[in-house]
C-alpha cells in the first residue's frame, strides 16, 4: 500500500538560505506522525509546502496521490491545516466560525447545523456555541481551530505546533483530542517541540535538523536504531541508599542516584541509567526483590526520546 | 464570504453610527436648500421655474453628498479587506480551503458594495424631496445612479487591489485614499493647471496668426479635453448636467469645431457624453484592478 503522505526530494530555499534540503518522508494511513526538530530546522517550511501554501524550490510532495505542485486544490480537499499561530475572526460567534469555514469547503447549508453540533461536541465546546470567539480561552480557541480543520472530514490533518503556548490542562486536552482523532481514522502529521507529547501519543516520529530528516520510525525503532542509556525510575518504600549501592553493582546499570523530591515518608525515589538488554533489565528488578527491597514502582521515564533526539541532532540550524 | 463580511460589518455600532451621521449630514444639507420653499419665500407665488430650480439643486446636493460619502468610505472599508486577513493570520487558513482567489476577492468586493448600496438607498427618501418640487428628469436620476454605482465599484476595486498588494492594512489604506483623493480632487486641480499652462502653448502650437485653429488640431484638443473631463466623476457629472440643461441628448455631445472641419461640412463633432466615458472607463479600470487583485491573492508564496 502506498503511503498517504509522501515527500520526495523536497527542498525549499529562501535566497541563499536552504530551509529544507532534499527531504524524503512518508506517512502511512492512520499514522499519528510527530515531526520534531529544533527551532529553524525547517518544520514549518515543510508543513507549509505540504499545506500548499509555499511553493517548493524543488522536489514534490503527494497527499493520497495528489501533488502539492500539480494539484494543490486536490490536496486541499484532503487535508485539514492548522497553523502554528492562532487565526480566528474575533467578531464571530463560535458556531458562525465553523459555519463560515464549512461554506468555504462548499458544504451545503442544510448539512451544516448538524455538522457544527457534532464538531463542537467532539471538541467539547458545545456549551460555548453562542459565545463570541474572542471570549474563548487560548486552549478553547485551539480546540475550535482543530474543529475547523475537520469541517470537510479530511483524511489528513496537518498541524503546526498545535500545543504551542498552551497551559498544561489545554495541552492535555489537545493531546487527548489528537489521540481520539487518530482512533477515528484520521492520519495526523504534526510538528511540535514537546518531546513528551510525541513520545506519549505518536505512532511514528521524524526528527528534522537543518532541513534534513535525521531519523524516522516508531519510538521503539528509534530506540533500537539509536541505542542509548535508558533511564528508569524506581520508587521504594525505604532503604534508598542501600538500593543505590546495590544497583551500582548490577550488570548494565551505569549510574544510579536518588532523585530530588524525596520528602514523602515511606517513598524513596531513585533513578538509574541502564545500557543492557531487556533480559538484563528484568534481572535488575528481580535482584531488587531478592535484596528484600520493597518496590512500589519500576518504570522507564519518557526522556528516552530526549536521549535519542540529543543523540541524533547536533544543534545545527539552517 | 459576503455573509461573513456583512455580519462583521453590521454587528456592533460602527455601521449604525456611519449611517446615522451620513443621513444627518444629508438631511441638514437638503434642509438648508429646502427651507426657503417651506418658509414662504417661494411658497405663495407658485413660481414653477424657481421650484424646479430648487428641486434640481436638492437633487444635485444629495448626489454630491452621496458622492463625497462614497469617496470617504469605499477605500476605508476595502483597503483592509485582504490585508486584514493577513494581519489576523487567517489568510493562510482561507488559502487552504476550497475558496478560490476569485471568490475571496469577489466576496470582499460585494460585501463592501452592499454596504455602499445601503448608504445610497438610505438617502433615497430624503433625496426624493426633490421630486416633490420637480425639475429633475428621469435621465438625470439614472445617470446619477450609474455614476454613483460606478464610483463605488471603482473606489472599492482600488481598495481591494491595494489590500491584495500589501501585507499590512496601513500602506494599503494610505494608498487607497491617495488614489481616491487624486481621482476626486486631484484630477480637477490637474485639469485646471493643465488648462492654465497649456492655453498659451496651444495658441502657439495650433493657431495661426489670424487666431484660427486647424480642424485636425481642434479634434485633437477636443479629444484630450474630453478624456480629462471624463476622467473625473464630478466634472463628468457637471458637464453632463450642463449638456442636459442645454437640451442636448444624454448620449452624444456635439462639440462645435471650426467650420472647415473635414467631416463633410459638419461643424459639430459628436462625442459620447462624458458620463458614458466615465462609467465605461472606470468600470473597465475596475475590472482590471479586480483581475490584478485575484492574481495577487492567488500568487503562491515563494
Amino acid at each position: 500500500m502506498s503511503p498517504l503522505v509522501e515527500i520526495r526530494d523536497l527542498s525549499k530555499s529562501y535566497g541563499e538560505l536552504a530551509a529544507v534540503k532534499q527531504l524524503n518522508l512518508s506517512v502511512e494511513q492512520g499514522d499519528l506522525f510527530g515531526f520534531i526538530g529544533p527551532n529553524g530546522a525547517g518544520k514549518t517550511s515543510t508543513i507549509r509546502m505540504l499545506a500548499t501554501l509555499l511553493r517548493p524550490t524543488s522536489g514534490d510532495a503527494w497527499v493520497a496521490g495528489h501533488s502539492v505542485r500539480q494539484d494543490p486544490r486536490g490536496v486541499r480537499r484532503l487535508i485539514g491545516y492548522m497553523p502554528d499561530f492562532f487565526g480566528v475572526y474575533d467578531d464571530m460567534k463560535v458556531w458562525e466560525y465553523l459555519d463560515f469555514f464549512a461554506a468555504c469547503y462548499k458544504i451545503p447549508m442544510s448539512g451544516r447545523p448538524r455538522l457544527i453540533g457534532d464538531l463542537l461536541e467532539l471538541v467539547e465546546l458545545d456549551h460555548r456555541r453562542e459565545d463570541d470567539v474572542d471570549k474563548l480561552s487560548r486552549g478553547m480557541k485551539q480546540r475550535l481551530s482543530l474543529a475547523r480543520t475537520l469541517v470537510h472530514d479530511p483524511q489528513v490533518l496537518i498541524l503546526d505546533e498545535p500545543a504551542s503556548g498552551l497551559d498544561p490542562r489545554a495541552r492535555v486536552e489537545i493531546r487527548a483530542l489528537l489521540v481520539e482523532l487518530s482512533r477515528m481514522g484520521k492520519t495526523i502529521f504534526f510538528s511540535t517541540q514537546i518531546l513528551s507529547d510525541v513520545a506519549e501519543i505518536c505512532t511514528r516520529i521524524g526528527i528534522l535538523e537543518a532541513g534534513q530528516i535525521v531519523t524516522t520510525g516508531s519510538l521503539e525503532e528509534l530506540r533500537s536504531h539509536h541505542p542509548s542509556q535508558r533511564r528508569f525510575e524506581v520508587i521504594l518504600m525505604e532503604r534508598g541508599e542501600e538500593a543505590i549501592q546495590h544497583l551500582r553493582t548490577l550488570k548494565g546499570v551505569t549510574e544510579a542516584q536518588l532523585t530530588a523530591g524525596n520528602h514523602v515518608p515511606g517513598r524513596v525515589h531513585l533513578e538509574f541509567r541502564f545500557a543492557g538488554d531487556d533480559r538484563e533489565l528484568s534481572d535488575v528488578l528481580a535482584s531488587l526483590h531478592q535484596q528484600g527491597l520493597r518496590v512500589l514502582r519500576f518504570h522507564e521515564t519518557s526522556r528516552d526520546l530526549e536521549d535519542v533526539f540529543l543523540r541524533v541532532t547536533k544543534g545545527l540550524v539552517t | 464570504m459576503v455573509l461573513k463580511e456583512l455580519r462583521g460589518r453590521m454587528r456592533g455600532g460602527r455601521a449604525f453610527v456611519v449611517l446615522t451621521v451620513y443621513l444627518i449630514v444629508l438631511s441638514c444639507g437638503i434642509g438648508l436648500v429646502f427651507l426657503p420653499v417651506t418658509s414662504g419665500s417661494l411658497a405663495p407665488g407658485y413660481d414653477l421655474a424657481m421650484r424646479q430650480y430648487v428641486g434640481k439643486g436638492i437633487f444635485g446636493l444629495a448626489v454630491l453628498i452621496q458622492f463625497i460619502t462614497i469617496s470617504f468610505i469605499a477605500p476605508g472599508i476595502t483597503a483592509g479587506a485582504i490585508a486584514s486577513e493577513r494581519e489576523h493570520q487567517t489568510f493562510d487558513i482561507l488559502r487552504t480551503t476550497l475558496l478560490t482567489a476569485r471568490e475571496l476577492v469577489q466576496g470582499k468586493l460585494l460585501a463592501a458594495l452592499s454596504f455602499l448600496l445601503l448608504l445610497l438607498l438610505a438617502a433615497f427618501p430624503i433625496q426624493s424631496l426633490a421630486f416633490l418640487l420637480g425639475g429633475v428628469e428621469k435621465e438625470e436620476i439614472v445617470i446619477a445612479a450609474l455614476m454613483l454605482i460606478t464610483t463605488s465599484v471603482a473606489l472599492s476595486a482600488v481598495g481591494v487591489f491595494f489590500s491584495s498588494l500589501f501585507k499590512r492594512t496601513l500602506p494599503s489604506t494610505v494608498l487607497a485614499y491617495a488614489v481616491s483623493f487624486f481621482t476626486v480632487a486631484g484630477l480637477p486641480m490637474l485639469l485646471m493647471l493643465l488648462i492654465t499652462i497649456a492655453s498659451p502653448l496651444v495658441a502657439l502650437l495650433f493657431m495661426d496668426t489670424s487666431g484660427d485653429m486647424s480642424p485636425v488640431a481642434a479634434v485633437f484638443l477636443v479629444g484630450i479635453a474630453w478624456l480629462l473631463v471624463s476622467s473625473n466623476p464630478l466634472i463628468a457629472a457637471v458637464t453632463t448636467e450642463a449638456m442636459l440643461i442645454d437640451g442636448q441628448s444624454p448620449w452624444v455631445y456635439r462639440v462645435p469645431i471650426p467650420s472647415s472641419a473635414p467631416f463633410g461640412g459638419v461643424t459639430d463633432l459628436p462625442v459620447p457624453a462624458p458620463w458614458i466615458a466615465y462609467v465605461a472607463g472606470y468600470l473597465l479600470l475596475s475590472l482590471v484592478l479586480i483581475w490584478a487583485s485575484i492574481r495577487l491573492v492567488r500568487r503562491p508564496e515563494v
